[in-house]
């Protein structure tokens, strides 16, 4: 019995398929159509507009507000500018992650962090000592991501922000279709876009003025399997999946460090005072176990493998998200694949997985389980650089600033 | 070595005893005017669970202290003539009627039993896993087969019971439950009904030696005087505000005043929460550390109110005896509603008296004051205190009135303002099984070393815990003295 | 008198009290090839396990009312499934306040987020984390409940083995989970709660677990340890380690009942015993009340300690030490049962309706300091005036147990002490009082209640063991509390269902693991006859 964001009258009138699906609580769109293709397509080609309100999202304010942010997350959110997000992930005492997400720069001493996990309790047994007021207001802050290279052109007509001259991962606050809003330039499909954050009063009319403004790109609302295909392609991990948050793991085994989780670039172990920092200088001496790994499956080795079946081969129309071991050469299992998908832009069929560090890099030959007329085969994949698809336009700024001190 | 050590209360003073006369450079600060902490001013009136090897160690007799055995405990009675209890059963027995041959019974059992928890008490905890302390481990293991396997079943039986089915068990006269049941709730959150509460009993019980004569004026004199000797230098009036670390070790630590002091170790004897909560910053704190210590449960319950005496209190039931300790409560299960009166954050209405009494002054201790009162510590409700302690004289001492002033209340808030101590706990951390022996304060916390170089603590809050004992200050400073060489 | 049984073939065992561990103990005999007679005092089978219709069409679960631990390797060895148990999970766990909708507690984790959310955002996130803390210890503290407990001041090689391979699990276990069973182990169930949760309407129902069938209150030391047995099933999060027999807890008896006579157990109704038979302090068979002497080579007693060797035995018959423990062994009832037949449903107040709120337990906790009264007051030697109740509506669950439209209520609570300050033989005087004072505690929160009542059957523990015949009444067969559990229970040394009396066992409530509708003693002291060989 999830409940309804506030775009849910828009989105549930758009809505044919009838795929909801739950997401921390709320119901949330699969696709709006009998299948994602023409979502995907639409977020590589043109602009799609996707509900993200059930991130949970906390505002952080007060003059220990960096300070605590520094010491929880594992980026230094003293050095947060003005006008910038940041990524980031957060970790236990013991250097396992706990969460990814987003730390946003509202103001002075104010922050917007966002996470897949609801983390309040955590965030308040942290704060002790600290000038800091924590806000949950997942229920208060409605959230959009427009995707795909159109964006910036649909975006401009609606808002007084300057988009031409926000950088990658800027932030600007300012009306969006006239409400009071924020924008910033992040999103989940590595591509060129923005996510936009509003009051839940203003939700319905935002999203109508996107949908208007849209058209003339032909902009798709979008579902969460066509994210899903596009977040493999940018090599983006996903909590829950691709590594499991470590208050929610039964025994050690499933916990990762960041290094693990493809997160070790979040993390500067230079700095102290964070927590996590203690048992992750330890692991540097000794190294991480796993490694994340991007893989590209052997393209002619699978259509073999369905000829000998005397069948095309079949691709699954979504990203495929349950565990397949991988093998060495040498035939012992090495790790698992946790998320694969083929990949309709590059024309390849893409996987994310965690095996042994000693197998992690690039250019090594792996194998992986494949699944034809029920029978368990094995495919070579090769591990890659991540991410996969990396467009130029997801980084460039028409008219960038020379960053200062430049 | 330079070692600071925090906190100028008698374990404060004994670990800086204890490490001066090994041979470091010691600075006690204080941020009192005066030194002894909760000794100090007789806020626990009680020595007699003063560790013998700390008088020895320390050669306070050398320094001045008398000892004698702890004065018996009378117990007046509104019927009857009150009972005077002495802790030998021979001097007892008079007293006792029927129940004479159980207390003997019950003493011979304690001398059987309390060796092997005061072995215990007057040694740190052991390190399940350490191999080094494989052979004591083995030792104190084997030591406690010794008492044998039926002795072990009834302490493992009685242990988790609570003191008034365990001392009924015993014992029919409710004087003698009373008498013997009190120190068992001392620095507790629990009422003769708790469970676990047998433990606690036995606990004291085996603390319990010679008393101070003087009480702890005395002793803290002798402290003082012993440090002096040893070339501690004590600094009154010299408040930490915190303790420096710096990549992981303690440093020194800064003053209120704005001075700070250099060290190469520092021991910390306010409290084991407070130190690593107030005194530490956070980030220099792991989290698993923290997650510990933040739950450490001190919430007081003690009281006092000072009288100061024209002629010595003489209970009505035994005309002349004036005893010097009187616990005033005829009922186990009153000393129960006493503590629901705390569970419930109520002034309570029931209140069993600690009283002490010498040279014209007599302090009256009240344990069911809860620091969480609903409302909170007024001017009002410290003179209800009074005035039930007065109250609750005058039931037996009908002249009290005519014969006491009420100098001096200290409500729990009172004692944590005046004293320093966090939540009012005299002890800086409840007694419960939780939070004992190895777990006292917390796990991995318990021997003094904290997980911060260079950082020790060693206070009541800290195993052995108690009340003037001096044994965790004492362990304190051989647990340092043996981490230098 | 000839003895029945002839002597040239006598029982192998005789099972004395139908209880539901009485009925496992046989069953299990039974399925090794025994020859077993099971006797009950009773018309029926089933102890406090029992369904009985007290009011035309309306059936009650006399004294028990859920199921919390039946051992799932109980019920595969004895086909119960075949036998007729079928137990439906519980949905919720509903504390209603008096003045609010109060809290449901849900096995789906976001719908339970979101309840609890309403009343501290904190205790929201807290609450899984939690729940997956508990399911660690969980799986530590299993093996404890379906073994055979050690004691530790035992040198035998089975002793220590069991030891060593506890102590290496909770060396597994790590400093922070270690402190955590320890404590979980010790302390208080509010103060435990509270290192987790702040809102105390949340902490008050968890907290009840740890009290139910103790004389002791949710603040006493050591009824924490009892919330781990939420987290025994094999669900995370949720309350669903508790079902709810379709047929009332009686059926649960049947299908043992009838698993353990399709095994070839004999079971006979009505057949009060009077004494175990001893000779040469051997037990040789049993003495009925009519004064039938009934032969066999061994006896097994689903019946409580107290009944069974203070009774039963005698005295005479039992080492002074062991005597002297038993007599320490602290039954102490201190819950009553009042079954409520009703025209139609009592909707609350504040969350109407027969929904999913009434598909599980509703408690009675509105606050701690509210279960911490009436426990103050049992301990003066009254009954709650203000009671913690623990409501089923079975049939809710099974339309069965009512007519159509028609309900009953079923009402665990606590406190009713035995040992009421007016003697317990007065109970009967106070009995109606004390089931005034729990419908109208039920009233504050569903305000039609009193008018829809149709017949009223209140039990003190008085009752319970008048009816029942346990000691005491108290349904768990002694108080579960630290020093009667694991190898304490009964009495130290003697807590592997051996008893000093030979051939006399003992696979009742008041053996280890304890009570609850478990299974577990009578199964395992039939484990250890056949191991020891017994039978």
């Amino acid at each position: 019995m999830p409940r309804t964001t506030p775009f849910h009258s828009r989105t549930s009138a758009l809505m044919e398929s009838m795929a909801w699906k739950e997401w921390a609580g709320y119901a949330a769109a699969c696709n709006f159509d009998a299948h994602s293709e023409r979502e995907y397509f639409a977020i590589r080609q043109s602009a799609g507009l996707l509900d993200v309100t059930p991130l949970y999202k906390y505002d952080v304010t007060g003059p220990d507000a960096a300070s605590f942010l520094s010491r929880v997350w594992t980026r230094d959110i003293t050095k947060l500018k003005p006008g910038r997000v940041v990524y980031g992930c957060m970790c236990d005492g013991d250097g396992k992650v706990l969460d990814d997400g987003t730390i946003t720069y509202l103001g002075e001493d104010a922050f917007r962090v966002t996470s897949s996990e609801p983390w309040l309790g955590w965030y308040s047994r942290h704060s002790r000592g600290m000038d800091v007021e924590i806000e949950d207001s997942t229920d208060r802050i409605s959230a959009l991501a427009l995707q795909g290279p159109c964006s910036r052109d649909i975006l401009r007509e609606l808002t007084d922000c300057d988009l031409d001259s926000m950088r990658f991962f800027g932030t600007a606050a300012g009306k969006i279709a006239g409400a009071d809003g924020r924008i910033t330039r992040t999103g989940y499909t590595g591509d060129l876009g923005y996510e936009l954050w509003m009051h839940n009063a203003d939700a319905e009319r935002v999203y109508d003025a996107l949908l208007e403004a849209g058209k003339p790109y032909n902009m798709e609302p979008i579902g969460l399997d066509a994210l899903d295909v596009s977040r493999i392609e940018a090599g983006f991990v996903l909590q829950g999946i691709d590594y499991i948050c470590a208050q929610r793991c039964l025994i050690e085994a499933r916990k990762s460090t960041p290094e693990e989780a493809g997160l070790g670039w979040t993390v500067n172990l230079d700095r102290e005072g964070w927590i996590g920092r203690d048992a992750l200088l330890r692991e540097r001496e000794v190294g991480p176990k796993w490694g994340l790994v991007g893989l590209e499956l052997d393209w002619a080795e699978l259509e073999e493998l369905y000829d000998q079946y005397n069948l095309p081969p079949h691709l699954a129309p979504v990203a495929c998200r349950s565990a397949v071991p991988v093998y060495s050469s040498g035939r012992s299992q090495v790790g698992q694949v946790t998320s694969s998908t083929w990949s309709p832009t590059l024309k390849k069929y893409l996987a994310l997985g965690q095996v042994y560090a000693q197998h992690a890099k690039v250019g090594t030959k792996l194998k992986v389980e494949y699944t034809v007329e029920f029978e368990r085969r094995t495919v070579t994949a090769t591990v890659v650089k991540r991410p996969f698809f990396d467009p130029e336009r997801k980084t460039f700024t028409p008219n960038a600033q020379p960053k200062e001190g430049a | 070595m330079r070692v600071v050590v925090i906190g100028g209360g008698h374990n404060g003073l004994v670990a800086a005893a204890t490490l001066a006369k090994a041979g470091n450079k010691v600075t006690v600060l204080e941020r009192r005017d005066r030194f002894g902490g909760v000794a100090d001013g007789g806020l626990l009136h009680d020595t007699e669970t003063l560790s013998a090897d700390v008088i020895r160690s320390l050669e306070l007799k050398y320094h001045g202290l008398e000892l004698l055995d702890p004065a018996p405990v009378f117990v007046p009675s509104g019927e009857g003539e009150g009972l005077l209890l002495h802790r030998d059963p021979a001097q007892a027995a008079s007293e006792l009627g029927e129940d004479a041959e159980a207390y003997a019974r019950w003493r011979a059992w304690l001398a059987k039993v309390l060796p092997f928890a005061k072995g215990q008490l007057n040694n740190a905890t052991l390190d399940v896993r350490s191999s080094a302390e494989k052979m004591p481990l083995l030792m104190a293991g084997a030591s406690f087969r010794r008492l044998g396997k039926k002795t072990i079943h009834e302490l493992l039986r009685v242990g988790p019971s609570c003191v008034d089915d365990y001392l009924s068990e015993w014992f029919e006269s409710p004087l003698l439950k009373c008498a013997l049941a009190a120190p068992a709730l001392h620095g507790t959150w629990m009422g003769t009904r708790s469970p676990t509460s047998t433990a606690t009993l036995l606990l004291h019980e085996a603390q319990v030696g010679k008393e101070v004569v003087g009480g702890p004026a005395a002793l803290v004199k002798a402290l003082l005087a012993c440090c002096e000797k040893a070339g501690v230098e004590l600094k009154p009036n010299a408040e930490v505000t915190k303790i420096r670390v710096e990549s992981g070790a303690a440093k020194g630590v800064d003053c209120a005043d704005g001075s700070t002091l250099d060290a190469d170790l520092v021991l910390s004897c306010v409290g084991p929460r407070k130190t690593l909560l107030e005194l530490v910053s956070p980030d220099a704190l792991p989290i698993s550390t923290e997650n510990h210590i933040q739950k450490v449960r001190l919430r007081g319950t003690l009281a006092k109110v000072s009288l100061s005496l024209t002629e010595p209190i003489d209970y009505a039931c035994r005309p002349g005896l004036k005893p010097e300790r009187a616990f005033l409560c005829e009922d186990p299960l009153d000393m129960e509603r006493a503590f629901d009166a705390v569970k419930h954050r109520r002034m309570p209405t029931v209140v069993p008296l600690d009283v002490r009494q010498s040279d014209g002054a007599a302090s009256v201790l009240i344990r069911c004051a809860t620091i969480e009162l609903e409302g909170g510590w007024t001017d009002e409700r410290r003179a209800e205190l009074t005035e039930l302690a007065l109250a609750g004289l005058e039931r037996y001492v009908p002249n009290i009135r005519a014969i006491a002033t009420a100098t001096e209340t200290l409500t729990p808030a009172d004692i944590a303002e005046v004293y320093g101590l966090e939540g009012g706990h005299e002890m800086h951390g409840e007694l419960a099984l939780d939070q004992l022996g190895p777990m006292r304060p917390a796990m991995a916390l318990s021997r003094y070393a904290t997980s911060i170089q260079g950082l020790f603590c060693g206070s009541a809050g800290i195993h052995p815990g108690g009340g003037v004992s001096g044994r965790p200050g004492a362990l304190a400073g051989q647990a340092i003295q043996r981490s230098v060489s | 008198m000839a003895a029945l049984g002839s002597s040239q073939n006598p029982y192998d065992a005789i099972v004395v009290g139908g209880g539901h561990n009485g009925l496992t103990a046989a069953a299990y005999l039974a399925r090794a090839g025994k020859k077993v007679l099971v006797l009950e005092r009773r018309h029926l089978v089933g102890g406090a396990a029992v369904t009985e219709e007290k009011y035309p069409g309306f059936k009650y679960s006399v004294c028990s009312y859920v199921v919390s631990l039946l051992r799932p390797w109980i019920i595969r060895d004895l086909n119960l499934t075949q036998h007729g148990l079928r137990l439906v999970p519980l949905e919720c766990s509903y504390t209603p306040q008096p003045d609010d909708a109060g809290l449901c507690r849900w096995a789906d984790p976001d719908k339970n987020r979101r309840e609890i959310q309403r009343l501290s955002r904190k205790d929201a996130d807290n609450y899984p984390e939690f729940g997956k803390l508990m399911g660690k210890l969980a799986r530590f503290a299993k093996p404890f409940i379906d073994e055979v407990a050690p004691d530790p001041t035992s040198l035998s090689p089975s002793d220590l083995w069991q030891l060593k391979k506890a102590g290496d699990r909770f060396k597994e276990l790590g400093d922070d989970l270690a402190a955590l069973q320890f404590k979980l182990t010790t302390m208080g169930g509010v103060d435990f709660l509270r290192e987790f949760f702040e809102s105390d309407q949340l902490i008050a129902p968890m907290s009840c677990s740890g009290i139910i069938g103790t004389m002791l209150g949710v603040n006493s030391p050591g009824t924490a340890y009892v919330l781990l047995h939420h987290y025994m099933g094999e669900i995370d999060g949720s309350s669903r380690a508790w079902g709810f027999p379709i047929g009332g807890t009686g059926a649960v008896s049947e299908a043992i009942a009838s698993s353990a006579r399709s095994f070839g157990a004999e079971i006979r109704c009505e057949a009060p015993i009077a004494k175990v038979r001893i000779a040469h302090g051997e037990a040789t068979g049993v003495i009925l009340e009519n004064g039938d002497e009934i032969a066999s080579r061994t006896v097994v007693s689903g019946c409580d300690p107290s009944l069974t060797f203070l009774r039963f035995v005698g005295e005479e018959h039992l080492p002074t030490d062991f005597a002297t423990s038993l007599k320490r062994y602290k039954d102490r009832g201190s819950s009553g049962k009042v079954n409520l037949a009703l025209d139609r449903f009592p909707e609350f107040k504040h969350r109407p309706g027969i929904g999913p709120h009434v598909m599980g337990d509703v408690a009675i906790a509105p606050s701690t300091d509210y279960l911490e009264t009436a426990y103050d007051e049992a301990k003066y030697g009254t009954f709650s005036s203000r009671p913690f109740i623990n409501v089923v509506f079975p049939s809710v669950l099974d339309p069965g147990m009512a007519p159509p439209g028609k309900h009953v209520m079923s009402c665990f609570v606590q406190y009713a002490p035995y040992d009421i300050a007016t003697g317990p033989e007065t109970w009967p005087e106070h009995r109606e009082a004390f089931g005034d004072a729990v419908v109208d505690t039920l009233a504050e929160y569903m305000p039609t209640l009193k008018e829809d009542i149709l017949h009223r059957q209140v039990l003190s523990p008085w009752d319970i063991q008048e009816e029942i015949g346990i000691t005491e009444g108290n349904i768990f067969h002694g108080e579960l509390g630290l020093e009667q559990l694991l190898f304490q229970r009964p009495t130290a040394g003697w807590a592997r269902y051996k008893t000093p009396v030979r051939g006399l066992w003992l696979g009742s409530s008041g053996a280890h693991p304890g009570g609850g509708i478990m299974g577990s003693p009578g199964a395992m002291a039939v484990q250890e006859m056949l191991r020891l060989g017994a039978v």
